[in-house]
This record gives structure tokens, C-alpha cells and sequence, in this order.
């Protein structure tokens, strides 16, 4: 059970780091627990395109996990699937200790790997075709700058 | 495992004695031995690092912000709800006084600029070198690859809805899911049956290893009728009067 004081502090982490469409939608599903898309749009009183960026954005940093119920009773001749949306409550408190985390990969190997974990952290989640064109686009900028470097010196 | 939590206060009583503890002077703020701060390293990277991240999240499409228009008129509202409340507890006479002062205030001060400045768009040159606080950003779409997301969040930022089949009746998917329920009846009742012949079976057997018994038992004994002694047949003991036949039909 998460207290009232830890939901506070999560959604300040989230309010000043996705702004504060972002952190009401995250407040109301830790104090709520699991709810449905419609319901985020009452709840909160957003718009419901509001309301659906602000899902992208949390399921895309992991702090809100997605699942469908299937219940019985639909309409049509299958069983209506019911989406919906979790909290997640410790990967929000996480995001404090990004820059701890960053610090030890740097300390502990080398570059390339501190560039790979600041575009996850960044990110939140890559596809591993991205990460290979973030790392190939950091090598090209880091030449691209050494060059210019010595044509400096040169002139 | 209760007994050691129990014992934890109580270590100077000696020799496990129960006694209440020793009551102590509460004192509100005791001087405490701050340690050095030098000795506590400032962690500079980690601020610089944290502060990069965060302003990359702002800068990116991830960050939302509702757009918080006219906030001169917002606390100028409040400040006029405030009066109003004042003035309801406040005499006739002072009224009028609150809200002439109040109204020369609210000319003077920065709300009515900012009113002013709002309904007005006249560009000045001194804004020219303010920072733009408008930023633009892609649209999430473009990041985010959005085949692993539910369906229902993708549906509305491609501007689509997705198709909804018309929720129509359809006779023949009733009649199917009648024929099914049915199926499973007849399931049911088969199991059942098997069930009770199962049952009726093992009774069989069990009767016949009980013949002897069971014949001694159901054994009729109607004596007790017969004898009208402890039978209940509804009829009222303490009045018994005979009519004398007037309850039959005479024809």
C-alpha cells in the first residue's frame, strides 16, 4: 500500500518531468488503482486525446503497465476485453536516482555504454534498430566535433 | 519471537524483573552532534546530470503541460470572491468604503494591466529579445513506436477511429448460443445420470450388504396408531366433544 506522502512525491517526479496533464492522469490512477480509459476521462476531466498522450507518455517510461481484462457479456459474439491501466508506483520513484544510475554505468565501463543507458533513461523504452542508430549518430557527432576542433586550431 | 521485542526496552531493569519503564523528562529539541559538513561530499555530477535529463524531457514531445491562460484574472477572481465573503460579515456602512477602495486598488494595480495587455496584441519592441516561452515540439506519433501500445491509445492520435462493427441483432448467433446452452444441458444432465445410476448402484450394493439389518429396522409397527398412544393426528386432545355427527351431511 503506497501512502499518501509517497503518491505526493511521485507525482511531483512525474509533474516535473512530463508536466502536469502527464501528472494528473499518474495521480489519479495511484490513488484509484487500475482504471479503464473512460474512467481517466472522467476522473481527471480531460480531454480524451489529453488523456490518451498522457497514457503514451507513462507507458512509454514505464511508470503505467497496460492490461486487458476479457469479460464475458459483450455484445458481439466474443467476450469484451476491457484495457486497463496500472500505476507503477516504484518506477516512478526510480526516476530520482537516474543520474545515481548513470554515475555508476560511467564509473564502472565505459562511454558507449553511459550513451546507451542515457538514451534508455531518456527514452524509456528503445527498440534495439533505435539504440543502434542513436549510438551510430553519437559516434558521427563526437568525430564531426573533434573535427572542427582541430580545424579551429589549425586556422 | 514476542518475548524478545518485549525485553528490548527493559535491558536496564537487571535480571528480567517486570517494572514499568523509568519515566523521562521530554525535552523538545536536545542538542544533537550535527556531524562535520565538510565531510559530507557535495555530489555536483549528479545534480548536473539530473538537471540535463530534465531539461531534455521538457524540450522533448514527452513533456504536456495544460496551458495556464490569463493568470491575472485568475487571482484577481479569488481576490474578489475573498471580498465578497468579507463583506457578508462586515457592516453596510464599511461596505461601501471596502468596495471603493477595492476598485481603485484593482484599476492600479497589475491585474487591470494585465487584462489590458491581453486584449490588446500590439507587439513591443522590448519583447523582441524575451526568450519565447512557446516550444515547439514533434508529436508524440513521431517517437513513439506505436504498435506496442493498446489499440484504443493509437486509434485517436492517428486521427482515426478504429471501425466499429454496427452492434446489430443477430438472430442466428442467438439461436447458436441457444443451440450451445442446450448442448450443455443435455451434457449436464447426462453427467447426472450417470451420476444417479452410479449412485442408485452403490446404494444397491450397500442395501444388499445391509439386508439383514434394514429388514429388522422398516420392520411396520403400527402399534403406536393403533394404540392412539403418542400419534399426533392434528386433533385437539383437552376439547374432545362429540358433536355428535353433526359435522356429516345430512341428504
Amino acid at each position: 500500500m503506497v501512502s499518501q506522502y509517497g503518491i505526493k512525491l511521485a507525482v511531483h517526479l512525474i509533474n516535473n518531468h512530463f508536466g502536469n496533464l502527464v501528472a494528473k492522469v499518474c495521480e489519479n490512477l495511484l490513488r484509484r488503482g487500475p482504471l479503464t480509459l473512460q474512467l481517466i476521462v472522467r476522473y481527471t476531466e480531460l480531454t480524451p486525446q489529453q488523456v490518451k498522450n498522457s497514457l503514451l507518455i507513462l507507458i512509454q517510461h514505464n511508470c503505467v503497465q497496460a492490461f486487458s481484462l476479457e469479460q464475458e457479456g459483450g455484445l458481439e459474439d466474443g467476450p469484451r476485453s476491457n484495457t486497463q491501466y496500472m500505476a507503477l508506483f516504484n518506477n516512478m520513484l526510480h526516476r530520482m536516482r537516474f543520474s545515481k544510475f548513470l554515475e555508476i554505468v560511467s564509473r564502472e565501463f565505459d562511454e558507449e555504454c553511459k550513451g546507451l543507458l542515457e538514451g534508455l533513461l531518456q527514452h524509456g523504452r528503445l527498440t534495439l534498430k533505435q539504440m543502434v542508430e542513436r549510438a551510430k549518430d553519437m559516434a558521427e557527432r563526437a568525430k564531426s566535433t573533434k573535427k572542427e576542433g582541430k580545424s579551429f586550431v589549425k586556422v | 519471537m514476542a518475548f524478545r521485542g518485549r525485553g528490548r526496552g527493559r535491558g536496564y531493569g537487571g535480571g528480567g524483573g517486570y517494572g514499568f519503564a523509568k519515566q523521562e523528562p521530554f525535552e523538545l529539541f536536545p542538542d544533537i552532534e550535527l556531524p562535520d559538513i565538510k565531510s559530507v561530499p557535495k555530489e555536483e555530477t549528479l545534480v548536473r546530470e539530473s538537471a540535463k535529463l530534465r531539461n531534455f524531457w521538457k524540450a522533448s514531445a514527452y513533456y504536456l503541460e495544460e496551458t495556464v491562460s490569463k493568470r491575472g484574472m485568475d487571482i484577481g477572481q479569488q481576490s474578489v470572491d475573498f471580498l465578497a465573503i468579507t463583506l457578508d460579515m462586515v457592516a453596510a456602512e464599511s461596505q461601501k468604503w471596502l468596495l471603493d477602495s477595492f476598485g481603485v486598488y484593482f484599476m492600479s494595480s497589475i491585474f487591470s494591466m494585465n487584462l489590458n495587455s491581453q486584449s490588446t496584441d500590439i507587439e513591443r519592441y522590448s519583447d523582441r529579445s524575451k526568450p519565447k516561452t512557446t516550444i515547439t515540439r514533434d508529436s508524440l506519433s513521431q517517437i513513439l513506436e506505436l504498435k506496442k501500445f493498446p489499440r484504443e491509445l493509437i486509434g485517436g492520435s492517428r486521427g482515426q477511429q478504429p471501425s466499429r462493427k454496427k452492434v446489430r441483432w443477430n438472430p442466428e448467433s442467438e439461436l447458436q448460443k441457444l443451440d450451445y446452452l442446450e448442448k450443455l444441458e443435455q451434457r449436464a444432465q447426462g453427467l447426472e445420470g450417470k451420476d444417479e445410476k452410479e449412485k442408485k448402484e452403490g446404494e444397491n450394493e450397500d442395501e444388499d450388504e445391509n439386508d439383514g439389518e434394514e429388514d429388522i429396522e422398516e420392520e411396520p409397527s403400527d402399534d403406536d396408531y393403533y394404540q392412539n398412544v403418542d400419534f399426533d393426528d392434528d386433533e385437539d386432545d383437552f376439547n374432545d366433544v362429540d358433536d355428535g355427527g353433526e359435522d356429516e351431511g345430512t341428504f
